[in-house]
């Protein structure tokens, strides 16, 4: 057979295949259309399309092409699509869900709280709860300095940090009642393009909820993790799953953060 | 009748393999007890399935399959015994942003990390003795 005429008929794809492997059926049984009347004729061809369809039909759903998930800078990498279409899900949100959350949005920015911010460049995650109280002024001042060096490096503006904000004694009672507290860090995540952590210590502490916050907010994730700190199980490999996601680690103080991100060395 | 699938997040991963046998059983007993309550459908725990302490999944796909399963769930019980650093936590907080119907079992709430304490729409109940959880979920679910 000729190798000219199988190679033209695979590149036009299945049709064109169905349609050569018919023309040598019909060369083969030297069938012509003309032996038979034209209703005959018309009857095969008929079949002819509806089968070509029909088989077009299975080949595109079995071997469709995989199409790229990525979604507000979320990729999942290396997991089956069956997995990844399931973590999607999270994405959708009912109506009714999100109706809710607006209206609690909405207020919370009509109040006096909110009302001067509206979109936050960052937000920057660190804890403080747990610490003991010397170590708190210390992270604050160092906290600072990082939220400067981020401004600078990257060209940001608005970075939220509630760990630095809570030098300002206004702020820091706002901070002292976790039902307060919380509104600001859920609207302030949900605000911000990025969402960054500081884990100086294995301690049962908020910025963990908050990366969990982070990650159904689809926010690309930064940890700075202390040589030697274990992080929680499930966030251990985040950066290996998700693209928008990155660990660096540090040895003892937060200057070198300050160091990596004015050389920019970091991902955010 | 059985309406609600449940997501029971706890500390695994974070306790010593003793702990980790004696807290398993524990699951495995609510777990069973938690499914003779006609209002439950379907119970996801995710150290229900592994064998033992050192045969965690890999993060990758525990984080996977917990993330897939609380979005499945309409329930989401936090179990809180003792204060840990544990995924249990970012589990919490992921289910919250996504506004799942929550209850969380502790001890005492201060024991919770700070922003958990001021949960809008989180039933927060404590327990001494892991027996009751049950009662507290049925009365939840009332």
């Amino acid at each position: 057979m000729d190798s000219r005429f199988i190679r033209s008929v695979i590149a036009l794809g299945v049709p064109g295949l169905a349609l050569g492997v018919f023309y040598l059926l019909l060369k083969a049984f030297n069938f012509q259309f003309s032996q038979i009347s034209p209703t005959w004729t018309a009857a095969i061809i008929v079949l002819f399309l509806l089968i070509v369809f029909a088989i077009t039909l299975v080949v595109l759903n079995l071997w469709r092409p995989v199409r790229n998930e990525r979604q507000n800078h979320v990729t999942l990498s290396n997991e089956p699509l069956k997995e990844k279409t399931k973590l999607n899900v999270v994405r959708d949100v009912s109506d009714e869900e999100f109706n809710e959350l607006l209206d609690e949005i909405e207020q919370c920015l009509k109040s006096e709280i909110l009302s001067k911010h509206e979109l936050y460049d960052a937000y920057i995650s660190c804890p403080m709860a747990s610490c003991e109280p010397v170590q708190r002024e210390q992270l604050k001042s160092e906290l600072s300095r990082i939220v400067i060096s981020i401004q600078k490096a990257f060209k940001l503006g608005e970075i939220e940090c509630p760990a630095v904000m809570q030098t300002d004694t206004a702020e820091h009672d706002k901070f002292d009642d976790p039902k307060k507290a919380l509104k600001l860090c859920f609207k302030r995540i949900l605000y911000s393009k990025r969402f960054i952590m500081i884990y100086p210590q294995k301690l049962p502490t908020s910025s963990i909820f908050e990366v969990g916050l982070a990650m159904a907010f689809c926010k690309p994730i930064t940890i700075f993790l202390k040589k030697g700190v274990e992080l929680p199980f499930l966030i251990q490999k985040i950066d290996h799953r998700l693209d928008s996601a990155h660990i660096y680690r540090y040895e003892n103080s937060l200057s070198e953060i300050e160091s990596k991100i004015a050389k920019k060395e970091v991902a955010l | 009748m059985k309406s609600h699938s449940l997501f029971i997040a706890l500390p695994m991963s974070s306790v010593t393999p003793q702990e980790y046998l004696d807290l398993k059983k524990k699951i495995k007993k609510l777990v069973i007890d938690l499914n003779g309550l006609p209002q439950i459908k379907k119970i996801y725990v995710a150290g229900e399935i592994l064998e033992s302490g050192s045969k965690f999944d890999t993060p990758a796909e525990s984080a996977l399959h917990d993330l897939g399963a609380i979005t499945d769930c309409d329930l989401f019980i936090f179990i809180y015994p003792t204060p840990s650093p544990s995924s249990a936590i970012f589990e919490a907080g992921y289910a919250y942003a996504l506004q799942k119907k929550s209850l969380y079992l502790t001890r005492s709430e201060l024991q919770l990390p700070f922003l958990m304490r001021g949960l809008h729409r989180v039933t927060c109940a404590s327990f001494s003795a892991w027996e009751e959880i049950v009662s507290i979920v049925q009365n939840f679910l009332k």
